[in-house]
């Protein structure tokens, strides 16, 4: 047996003391005996036993107080105490409990009665003291688990990134007839998949309890599905499978909706998967787009029949017939996906011969749509011009990632000249470059090892303010871009703190790239030339400015339309006033927003104008 | 050397009151009494007795109109011109009055804003 376990009895008479010690001496337990309460603390503390017999009535501090004491005490408060005492009124017994004891054993007390007590408390005691280790254990191991989950989803993410921005590249590079166009496109197919897979298996047991925050953002679910078939064409080849788009209720041939691009590409991936392996060879699979609601629907009809036997399970977790690999996990992880997004899903087997899958997603209000479909245009019409000739100015440009593949695909797609490039590949390197002041804008990798993006650039915006004490705002330049695997609200709060200018999500495509580089190098935007008689207001000015900000944020977090809109008035008034145009023209589209109610946009704008203010330069002229 | 003029500047955002004063005060010939505070604008115009008043119509928790009504009821205020400058005016509205009061819209280039109010003032 291991270590004695021991007992402190404490009572203020001696026979009771040697009578209680004997009992329990010679069932092996090592005792300890006090006469009086002050005593048992002392003891107690210096050697915490496994348990206190604690009489009540006693000389000095009694019982009661004792046990109070003990409990009072970080050192002593877990050990278990009884009482016992002759006083064997209902009300003693209630105190005893009060005061923290677990037992109450009545004076005169018989052996086996105490050794029973005893032996099942410190049975007790150690059970719960093994259920409180292995909460301990648990959690490390789970918190173990969570961090070697994010690293790989981050380091997974960031390879991925790579393959898919190189394939898309050489397809663009060799245009769309090329045979080896063909053959990136399949390779950054299994890039796509490889990010499905990521969501499922990582991010589905978020979705599970409800705490996956998906990324809201306009875009057109006919690219996604297209994207998703072609993922598929070897399978579908294979199979003779043809595929057919039709459209409901819209010329516009699209159907944008509001949701998590990405997300929606997992939830296709799997729809499409099986659409694919239940329709016969020979036959077609067809989509069909419309408006139902305040939704996008979208069907999937394939000439496959579900058994009748799991058609009123189809969505449920682990159900799957007929196929030998199926893991009955992805209409499940489809049902979630849609879920997560406000969206849903429904099966209709009515058509005799046909199983069509319905999924709907919120679309996005008029106003947005309309301005989606001119953004794209505007982006399609950039696109016929070669990316070479896109007009940048020359620029130093710094990279800051660690990941090769990273840095890789970055050097491929920035155009050298205009551009110069430099790279860094930890947060000191970086750092230094940001100090030799010579830059223009820096991409800045989040997850770096070592002083990460976040310290980095911390550590940089602390240096400029030494450097130049007192100035209103910031230099405008070098315009800090941060990249990230993570586009959670925290993530963007803790990047907008530490300084940076803007936070893109990997992996990034080209187009967005360009456009942060163009607005961010356009010369001019951050400059403001104001009237020199009015120099002495503006620091108060843009002080009291941003204090007015915070509270348009305020108004936003409480989805308060009419202040926001009052407030963003006033802004785009004294703004206008003072000669920032820029930033009354954003005031003027935050008042469009607060009157529209659109609180997402809202934010959106503030955070842009914020980053104007903090980017802008102030001349006197 | 004539007395110089004063304009009451009443507007509930400081930072205009502010650039208003120093851009008509830089004129020279001109000093400025102003409030953010609309129930204290009949009060002060009645200590100030300003040539000018320029008034902002949305004040917040009251507006310009019955500001300047309080003002004109008061034998000792009731003759002083009042401008409205508000971005509640467009340029547009600005060929317009308001119970004979010149409307200025703050939409247009601060300099002509201040033109147009060194305008108004009586000889």
């Amino acid at each position: 047996m291991s270590k004695p376990q021991s007992i402190l009895i404490v009572d203020d008479t001696a026979e009771n003391l040697t009578v209680l010690r004997d009992i329990l001496a010679h069932e092996g337990y090592r005792v300890r005996p006090v006469l009086q309460g002050a005593l048992a603390l002392k003891s107690a503390a210096a050697d915490p036993p496994d348990l206190i017999l604690l009489d009540i009535m006693m000389p000095g501090m009694d019982g009661y107080e004792t046990c109070e004491r003990l409990k009072a005490d970080e050192k002593t408060r877990d050990i278990p105490v009884l009482f016992i005492s002759a006083l064997d009124g209902t009300e003693s017994k209630v105190h005893g409990f009060e005061v923290g004891a677990l037992d109450y054993i009545i004076k005169p007390f018989r052996a086996g009665e105490v050794l029973a007590r005893v032996r099942t408390h410190l049975a007790l005691q150690e059970a719960r003291q093994r259920l409180v280790a292995q909460n301990v254990e648990l959690r490390q191991a789970a918190s173990l688990r969570e961090d070697v989950d994010r690293m790989l989803r981050h380091d997974l993410r960031g390879s991925l990134a790579g393959v898919i921005g190189f394939s898309e590249l050489i397809i663009d590079e060799l245009g769309p007839e090329n045979e080896s166009a063909e053959h990136a496109r399949v390779i950054a197919g299994a890039g796509y998949a490889m990010l499905s897979m990521i969501h499922s298996s990582f991010d589905l047991m978020k979705m599970e309890r409800g705490v996956y925050e998906a990324k809201a953002e306009i875009f057109d679910l006919v690219e996604v599905v297209r994207q998703v078939v072609s993922e598929h064409g070897l399978t579908a080849e294979q199979k003779s499978l043809r595929f057919r788009y039709t459209f409901a209720e819209t010329s516009d041939e699209d159907a944008l909706v509001r949701g998590e691009r990405l997300l929606c590409h997992s939830l296709f991936h799997n729809l499409v998967k099986n659409a694919i392996e239940a329709s016969p060879p020979g036959r077609s699979v067809e989509f069909r787009f419309g408006l139902k609601g305040e939704c996008t629907e979208i069907s999937i009809r394939n000439a496959g029949v579900v058994p009748e036997g799991i058609r009123g399970r189809f969505f449920d977790k682990f159900v799957t017939e007929g196929k030998t690999d199926g893991t009955g996990f992805g209409t499940y992880s489809a049902r979630l996906m849609a879920e997560t997004q406000q969206g849903s899903v429904r099966l209709d087997c009515s058509e005799l011969g046909h199983t069509t899958i319905f999924v709907a997603l919120p679309h996005p209000t008029p106003a947005e749509s309309a301005q989606f479909r001119t953004a794209r245009s505007q982006a399609q019409s950039d696109h016929v011009r070669r990316f070479s000739s896109i007009e940048l100015p020359a620029a130093d440009v710094l990279i800051a990632d660690d990941d090769p593949a990273s840095r890789a695909y970055l050097k491929r797609i920035l155009p050298t000249p205009p551009l110069r490039l430099s790279f860094a590949t930890n947060g000191n390197e970086a750092l230094a470059r940001l100090c030799e002041n010579s830059l223009a804008v820096a991409f800045i990798d989040l997850e770096m090892p070592g002083m990460n993006g976040v310290e980095l650039v911390q550590a940089f915006r602390a240096w400029q303010r030494a450097r130049a004490p007192g100035t209103a705002s910031r230099p405008p330049t070098p315009v800090l871009i941060g990249i990230s695997g993570h586009h959670d609200p925290v993530t963007r709060e803790r990047c907008r703190e530490a300084g940076f200018d803007r936070l893109l999500t990997k992996p990034v495509a080209k187009r967005k790239l360009y456009d942060e580089l163009k607005q961010a190098l356009s010369p001019g935007s951050a400059v403001v030339h104001l009237d020199p008689a009015i120099r002495d207001l503006i620091p108060d000015f843009v002080a009291s400015q941003n204090a007015l900000l915070k509270e348009l944020e305020g108004f936003v977090a409480m989805s308060d339309g009419g202040r926001l809109r009052s407030l963003a008035h006033r802004l785009q008034g004294s703004f206008a006033m003072y000669g920032f145009e820029t930033a009354s023209r954003l005031s003027t589209a935050i008042e469009a927003a607060g009157k529209s109610e659109d609180f997402r946009r809202a934010r959106i704008l503030i955070d842009d104008l914020r980053a104007h203010l903090r980017r802008l330069e102030i001349r006197f002229a | 050397m004539p007395a110089p003029k004063r304009i009451l500047i009443i507007d509930d955002d400081p930072s205009i009151t502010k650039l208003l004063k120093i851009k008509l005060e830089a004129r020279g010939g001109i000093v400025t009494a102003e409030t953010t505070v609309p129930y204290q604008a009949a009060a002060l115009a009645k200590e100030f007795l300003p040539d000018l008043i320029v008034c902002d119509i949305d004040l917040g928790e009251t507006d310009g109109g019955e500001v300047a009504q309080k003002i004109s009821a008061d034998s000792r205020t009731g003759s002083i011109p009042i401008i409205f400058l508000s971005s509640m005016i467009t340029p547009d509205d600005m060929s317009q009055r308001s119970g004979g009061r010149r409307l200025i819209s703050k939409k247009l280039p601060f300099a002509e804003i201040i033109e147009l109010i060194i305008q108004e003032i009586p000889a």
